[in-house]
């Protein structure tokens, strides 16, 4: 997906030869409302898989990447641990937060919200800590391009459209909104099915 | 039918005066919309198809695969060596094998993460080509001349995909009865070339099925112009 391309078809569907002839809108306010439209459409479905690496780790927890989704699993070593809630750690070991072995067994996801992992046992030898995630996409730029399916094109650029659309809100406007949601909302349930759910 | 054919035929259907000095609808804005009703009609039907390479390196547990294939939807069908390999998911490959990132064997099979990635279990001791058959967008129309790459019979729909897109987006469609029907002949062309595929695909036991388009779903989408 190429940033500029998509706002330059947007600009074109808002009756525009180029973003300086827009009347209503600002290019930076495109921008904005692609970018925000980007980050949602990479919450519903699942477009980008990172690794996040941690080399010589041996510590009780693990700040998550920050543009981490939901989790897929979470390795050590090479070796995927079992994933835990609190609530099962706390009817195994009334110990568990501070239990120590060479090498840890479980990954809890939730105990510190969704943006820190916890280790059991915790781990007194240094590994390699590593999280598979679901990602969401940066923020781009007019010179900026994401390798992501040629959908997440099409979903963009109809989201980014409605949301200009609904700036103003009334007549043809929300009915081109109307339409462009719609259509995207097609293309997106496609997308789950064929990609998963990003949450 | 050619871009070119193509978008004359778009504008036809808009009733867009091309000899006109003033142009509410540009070429650019038809060649717009006709790329996106591809797009679109691929990613319904998953009509499009080629081989692909991607190179796993030695102890890879999974290699991104879009900057090697940027038009790849989904894989149908993945070999190694010559040897088809079964498609899993991440999550049923490590319950077979916790370690399997650290144990070298002949591959068996292979996991799509995400959209972008793809797994190869067991992990492999040394660099392996990955063949991959897969569903993909057809190449972008970027000169008049070029031809859409799905079969001949739809591109009448494409046309009616581009025209319903130029009134939805850019003139708000609603009470446009006509752009209604052009959007209900885009479906059903998607419907039936994705029943199609879908038949045929079990017939190659391949393991990719387009997708189905709600009722709702399209329902909604026809409200929008009414």
């Amino acid at each position: 997906m190429i940033a500029a391309s998509v706002i330059a078809e947007v600009v074109s569907m808002l009756h525009a030869a180029s973003a300086a002839d827009l009347v209503n809108w600002t290019e930076a306010e495109l921008y904005g409302y692609m970018n925000r439209q980007l980050q949602f459409a990479h919450a519903r479905a699942n477009y980008l898989t990172q690794v996040q690496t941690l080399a010589g780790f041996s510590a009780a927890t693990a700040n998550l990447a920050a543009d981490q989704v939901s989790i897929i699993e979470v390795v050590w070593n090479g070796k995927v641990l079992l994933r835990r809630t609190v609530s099962q750690m706390d009817s195994l070991s009334a110990t568990w937060e501070t239990d120590m072995e060479d090498e840890p067994v479980a990954a809890i996801y939730e105990q510190q919200g969704s943006s820190i992992i916890r280790l059991s046992p915790i781990p007194a030898l240094a590994g390699t800590l590593e999280i598979v995630y679901r990602a969401t996409a940066p923020t781009l730029a007019a010179v900026n391009s994401l390798a992501v399916p040629q959908c997440v094109d099409v979903i963009v650029t109809l989201r980014t459209l409605a949301d200009a659309n609904l700036k103003d809100g009334r007549w043809q406007f929300e009915e081109s909104a109307s339409f462009a949601n719609a259509l995207a909302d097609i293309m997106e349930s496609a997308a789950k099915i064929y990609y998963g759910e990003a949450a | 039918m050619t871009r070119a054919e193509l978008r004359a035929k778009t504008l036809g259907f808009v009733e867009e005066d091309t000899a006109q000095t003033f142009r509410y609808i540009s070429d650019t804005d038809a060649n717009n919309a006709i790329s996106m009703a591809l797009r679109i009609f691929c990613f319904l039907t998953l009509c499009s198809e080629t081989t692909g390479t991607v190179v796993l390196l030695a102890g890879e547990a999974h290699t991104l695969i879009l900057e090697d294939l940027p038009n790849l939807i989904l894989p149908l069908r993945v070999t190694v060596g010559g040897t088809l390999l079964y498609r899993s998911s991440l999550e049923r490959i490590s319950a077979l094998a916790s370690g399997w990132r650290n144990d070298p064997n002949p591959p068996e099979r292979y996991a799509m993460a995400g959209a972008n990635a793809i797994a190869i279990h067991p992990i492999q001791s040394s660099a392996v080509v990955v063949t991959i058959t897969y569903t993909r967008f057809a190449p972008a129309l970027t000169a008049d001349g070029h031809v859409p790459d799905i079969p001949t019979e739809d591109h009448d729909f494409i046309a009616e995909g581009a025209a319903a897109i130029i009134v939805g987006t850019k003139l708000g469609g609603q009470g446009d009865a006509i752009a209604e029907q052009r959007l209900k002949n885009f479906f059903t062309g998607i419907k039936r070339r994705a029943d199609w595929v879908r038949e045929r695909n079990k017939m190659n036991r391949f393991e990719a099925m387009p997708a189905e388009v709600s009722k709702e779903a399209l329902k909604k989408l026809l409200e929008s112009f009414k």
